[in-house]
Order: C-alpha cells, then sequence, then structure tokens
C-alpha cells in the first residue's frame, strides 16, 4: 500500500521526506508517509487542499502572496517545543512501523509531557 | 472330604473387562470398628510462655488428637479478658505522687468531647453539599460492617449520587475469623445498594472477590462497567429498574465457568431490543430445539452448551446459555470521540422508539467496512491522544492535571479530563477483540445474546411460545467496544467468537 502511494507521491513530485521545525528551531525529517498519519499534517501537504495555504510555515506569514507550488513544501514549522516534536515524531514512527501488526505494543511517553502531547494530538488531528 | 472343604467366595462376571473379579477386600472384616492403635495424643497449649502468665492459676487449654483438628475446649474462657499486670488508673487508692495523673484522664475526656464535633461541622458546613453526608453516612456504615463482621452492608435508600473507591476500599480487607480460631473463613459479602441515585458503579466494588450478593436495583445506571464481569464470585446480580439500555459485553464473563451467578434480575430496563422481523427468525428456531429436547432429553443440556460453545467466547457455566443472536452495524469514532459513520445508539437516549426503528441490523456475514482513514491507513496502533491520555491516566496527580492544560486549548479536552477521571473511577474497558486498554472507543456496535437459565428453560419450555415478551426479554443487547478501526467483528460469527477468548 505504501509502495504505491510512494510510487505515487514520486511521479507527483512530492519529496520522499518533510521537515518538522520546531519554535525552538530543532529540525526533524520524517517520512511524509509516515507524517501524514496525522491529519493536519496531511492536509497542510495536500496539493489540492486549501487549509495548506494558511498553515503552512513559510506562507501563513504572507497570505496574501501567491503561494508557491504546493508540492515544493516540505518544510513546516510548529509552534510545539522540540522535546514534544520529537516524540511526535517517534509517534509518527510508532505508527508506521506498526500499521499492519495485529498486537501493536505500547508506546511510552514521559509522563511529564502528556498535556502537551495532549494539546499536539489536538492541533496535529491524530 | 468334600463337606470338610471350607466354600470358596464367589467371583462375580465383570462384563466391562470380560473376567471374573473379586470384590471382596483381602482384608478380614470387622464387626465392630477397630481400637485405636493408641491414645490419641494429648497435649496443652503453652501459646504464649511469657512469666506475666505465670503469676496466677492459669488454666492451660487441653487438646486431643493433631493440632490441625482443633477446637479450643474453652473458647468461651478465652474470650475473658486477660487480667494483666498494668497499673490501674482508678485504683481508688490515694497516693501523694499520683495527684498530677489523676486530673490528665479527666481533662482528656473533657476536652476532646466537644472539639470533635465541632471541627467536624465546620467542615461540613464548608462542604455544604448534602451528597457528601450520604457518602459519609455510607463510609460509616461499612466502617461498622468491618468492627462488627456483618456481612450484609446496607446503603439502600441513602440518597448516594456517587460512590467512591476510596469508599469501598476498607471492605477489600474484610475478613471472617472463624470461631475455632486456626482458619480464616471467605466471607461472602452482599451488598445493598438499591433505590440510590448511583450513576457510576466504583473499580473497587467491582475488584472484591469475595462479593456474592450485589443489588443497584433502582438506581439511574446507563451504562456498568465492563469491570463487573470480573465479579466471578457474584451469585446474585439486580439491575433491575434502571436506565440500562445496553449491557458491557464483558458481563458475559459471568455466565462462564469461572463464575457462579445463579440468578440474575434484568428486567425492567430500557433495553433496546431486537428488531421484531429479527426476533420471528429466531424465536422459530427455539421452538424446534425444544422439539429436540422431548426427544433427547437427558442429552438437552449437553447439546444446548455444545452448540453455544461454537459462538462463546467463554466455557459456559452449565447452568446457563448465552447464544449469540444478531448485531447491530459498526459505529465508527474518531480519535477524539467524533462520530464518523454508522449506527446511532448511544447518545440518543431520550428518543427511544425512534432509535429503536432505526437500527440497522448487519446480516451474518457481512464484513464492515472502516470509513476513509485520516492517513494513508489504517493501523490497529492508538492515537497520539489516546496514547497522551494514557499517560495522563496513569499518572498520579490525574485530577488536577485538567487545572495544568492550557486555557486556549479546545473546550473538549477539558471534558475529556473529566471523563478520564470518571473512567479510571470506574475500571476502565479493555478492546472486545484485541484486548488493549483504551479509554477513547474507536468503534462500537451492539450484540444481541440469548442468555437464559438452563435449567430454567428446560422446566418451562412448555409454556414459553406462548408469552411472546418473555422470548423478547431474554435477548439482551451487549455493547462491544473496539480500540482501533480495524478492530472490528470478522465476517460471520464464529469467526468472532475464534478471536475473542477473553479470558
Amino acid at each position: 500500500m505504501d509502495n504505491t502511494h510512494q510510487g505515487a507521491s514520486a511521479s507527483a513530485g512530492l519529496s520522499k521526506y518533510v521537515t518538522l521545525i520546531s519554535s525552538d528551531g530543532f529540525e526533524f525529517v520524517v517520512l511524509r508517509e509516515a507524517a501524514c498519519i496525522s491529519g493536519a499534517i496531511k492536509r497542510m501537504l495536500d496539493p489540492k487542499s486549501k487549509s495548506s495555504l494558511f498553515h503552512s510555515s513559510e506562507l501563513c506569514s504572507h497570505p496574501q502572496e501567491k503561494p508557491k507550488p504546493v508540492y515544493l513544501r516540505t518544510l513546516l514549522t510548529f509552534t510545539h517545543s522540540g522535546i514534544v516534536l520529537e516524540k511526535v515524531a517517534e509517534y509518527f514512527y510508532y505508527n508506521y512501523k506498526n500499521r499492519d501488526r495485529e498486537d501493536v505494543p505500547d508506546m511510552e511517553i514521559p509522563p511529564e509531557l502528556c498535556l502537551e502531547l495532549l494539546m499536539a494530538a489536538d492541533f496535529l488531528d491524530t | 472330604m468334600d463337606e470338610d472343604e471350607l466354600p470358596l467366595p464367589k467371583l462375580a462376571w465383570d462384563p466391562s473387562t470380560n473376567s471374573f473379579t473379586n470384590h471382596r477386600s483381602r482384608k478380614r472384616t470387622r464387626s465392630t470398628p477397630p481400637p485405636f492403635s493408641s491414645d490419641p495424643a494429648l497435649f496443652s497449649s503453652d501459646d504464649d510462655p511469657s512469666a506475666d502468665n505465670y503469676t496466677q492459676e492459669r488454666r492451660k487449654r487441653k487438646f486431643r488428637g493433631p493440632w490441625y483438628q482443633q477446637v479450643p475446649a474453652d473458647e468461651a474462657d478465652q474470650k475473658k479478658a486477660k487480667r494483666s499486670f498494668q497499673r490501674q488508673h482508678d485504683s481508688g487508692v490515694f497516693m501523694g505522687s499520683d495527684g498530677t495523673d489523676l486530673d490528665e484522664p479527666f481533662e482528656h475526656t473533657e476536652l476532646k468531647l466537644p472539639l470533635l464535633p465541632l471541627r467536624r461541622s465546620r467542615l461540613q458546613a464548608q462542604l455544604q453539599s448534602s451528597q457528601r453526608s450520604a457518602e459519609d453516612a455510607a463510609r460509616e456504615e461499612i466502617e461498622r460492617c468491618l468492627e462488627s463482621g456483618d456481612e450484609t452492608i446496607e446503603l439502600s435508600s441513602r440518597g448516594l449520587t456517587t460512590l467512591s473507591n476510596a469508599t469501598i476500599r476498607p471492605l477489600a480487607t474484610f475478613t471472617r475469623i472463624s470461631e475455632h480460631g486456626f482458619s480464616q473463613l471467605k466471607p461472602s459479602l452482599k451488598v445493598f445498594l438499591a433505590s440510590n441515585d448511583l450513576t457510576n458503579l466504583p473499580e473497587e466494588l467491582c475488584k472484591l472477590e469475595s462479593l456474592s450478593f450485589l443489588s443497584l436495583r433502582n438506581n439511574v445506571f446507563r451504562e456498568l462497567p465492563p469491570a463487573i464481569g470480573h465479579l466471578h464470585n457474584l451469585k446474585e446480580l439486580n439491575i433491575a429498574n434502571n436506565r440500562l439500555r445496553y449491557l458491557p459485553f464483558e458481563i458475559l464473563e459471568l455466565f462462564s465457568t469461572v463464575s457462579h451467578l445463579k440468578d440474575l434480575r434484568l428486567h425492567p430496563n430500557p433495553f433496546l431490543e431486537l428488531p421484531q422481523d429479527q426476533l420471528d427468525d429466531e424465536s422459530s428456531q427455539p421452538e424446534s430445539d425444544e422439539q429436540h429436547t422431548s426427544s433427547r432429553s437427558q442429552h438437552g443440556v449437553k447439546h444446548a452448551s455444545l452448540t453455544s460453545r461454537i459462538f462463546a467466547p467463554y466455557e459456559w457455566n452449565p447452568e446457563w446459555t448465552a447464544t449469540y443472536k444478531s448485531r447491530t452495524d459498526v459505529r465508527y469514532l474518531e480519535s477524539n470521540g467524533t462520530f464518523v459513520k454508522g449506527p446511532d445508539f448511544s447518545s440518543s437516549d431520550d428518543s427511544d422508539s425512534e432509535s429503536g426503528s432505526s437500527m440497522l441490523l448487519e446480516a451474518v456475514d457481512s464484513i464492515p467496512v472502516p470509513p476513509e482513514p485520516r492517513g494513508n491507513y489504517n493501523s490497529r496502533a492508538p492515537s497520539l491522544l489516546e496514547v497522551a491520555l494514557k499517560t495522563c491516566s496513569q499518572s498520579p496527580q490525574l485530577p488536577n492535571l485538567a487545572s495544568f492544560l492550557h486555557e486556549e486549548c479546545p473546550e473538549y479536552l477539558f471534558s475529556l479530563m473529566a471523563n478520564l477521571e470518571a473512567k479510571k473511577e470506574s475500571g476502565g474497558s479493555k478492546c472486545t477483540i484485541c484486548k488493549r486498554t483504551f479509554f477513547m472507543p474507536r468503534t462500537e456496535w451492539i450484540e444481541w445474546w440469548d442468555i437464559a437459565k438452563t435449567v430454567g428453560t428446560a422446566s418451562a419450555s412448555p409454556s414459553k411460545p406462548g408469552n411472546q415478551r418473555d422470548a423478547v426479554e431474554r435477548i439482551i443487547p451487549l455493547m462491544r467496544r473496539g480500540c482501533s478501526w480495524l478492530c472490528v467483528p470478522k465476517s460471520g460469527d464464529t469467526g468472532v467468537s475464534d478471536q475473542m477468548a477473553l479470558d
């Protein structure tokens, strides 16, 4: 399934990876396929979606400008800190890795991050 | 010569082994029981060999026979408080040095008595809630039962609206000590919570192993926690006259061999009923079954348990039969609890008739189709929201967590946190397909199971077809929940049952 999708994304000129940038400047390079588990990121990256114009980093500061071709966009900045975004990226891969498994192991997150991750989950729609 | 010979004992023909056998024991028989080979051991106890015990004449307990069969002969004497060598405060003898000591106890009692109620009343004034005091009363009652060893905990008609885990927890320590002193008996607790305004059952109650009777009659329960299936020693359960539209799927555990349920009162409750046409199909089936039972009366029970095992998630208790009948379409939910697709049965609480008619029954062999995934695929992995909520629920700070939430975050997160706390109180739930503990259900569907007492139906079978209502009431809707969009019933019943051997 992902093969066909990656094939599709490659043919559409989409990069295989996307970069998530935290508010304090950390960058996380994540497989596009994995990051698209998040409904919000998927919408941001979707070439056809309108919401992508406003949520994505480079463009949201200048919404009046003519948007660049969307498929080029692989950088996404977030208001979350690097610590949170790291866990988010970890979750993306956790979900991606276990997508076909019957018995999915539990993912552990540090308790002090649970509220921030709760809000991140709400924002990212995952 | 022949007459002198003693007749040989007769041999018996054993058809199973095809041979003669001698049933007689080789030992000589006695008309009287054999005398004791020696006198039973006689010993006396010296449990507490401290010197204090020997200051006055002391009656020793005498035992006969091995120690493990002992019943102390002088139980009554034992109960008499032993006099100790402690100084008596009010000896009646005035001594000069005692002057100060004498006043002290008086001072204590006089001061303490008014102090305690004062503080209490101030606290109650602060709380200003009648339900708090209702639960306090319940707590005191439980305390009293624990003290006196009373197994019947009568908390009916006390106006209880909530019952917390902390109130119930002491009951877990309930022990019954036998009069014989050497062994601890297993208590069998009876908890009456009838005619209150309860909506939630605390988890601790479902953990009480010694609970044998539970009455929740006449409350306002809309749902029972799945943890109720853990009450394996429950003999009687009364949940009549509540607002239950369905029962948790886990309640089937009470009909399995590990449980000891004898009596179950479910009605009246506004249960979702199996649509009529479906019922007609089903009611024709039992009739043919009854014809069978008449012809094979002695094998009837066995056969019934055998047929039910085909669809059975558990090994059924021979006293009960539970058979899968039908199920609704699967209702899919988003990770934050919003509805995606499927029938609507849990939310519409007031419009009974409407939801009853809109209930979609699923053909037995249909495969549920999950909605379009948010990502590119559906997976069994929990959502990030679920993972975060799970970590929250494990935190000891759970009640305070909601106050740390950012003010700008959406309203539903606050209610989620409140729900999370309530859910934790009532014991959480497990996916009925993959057993993962979850907080937000992603799939829900209702299965109708025909639950009946084996003995009862056998005797009542002649009158059964006449009473249509009985047949309807035997069919109980059970709510099943799954933790991911892939946790859905597999095609056909047998597939489902193979999946979910729950214990």
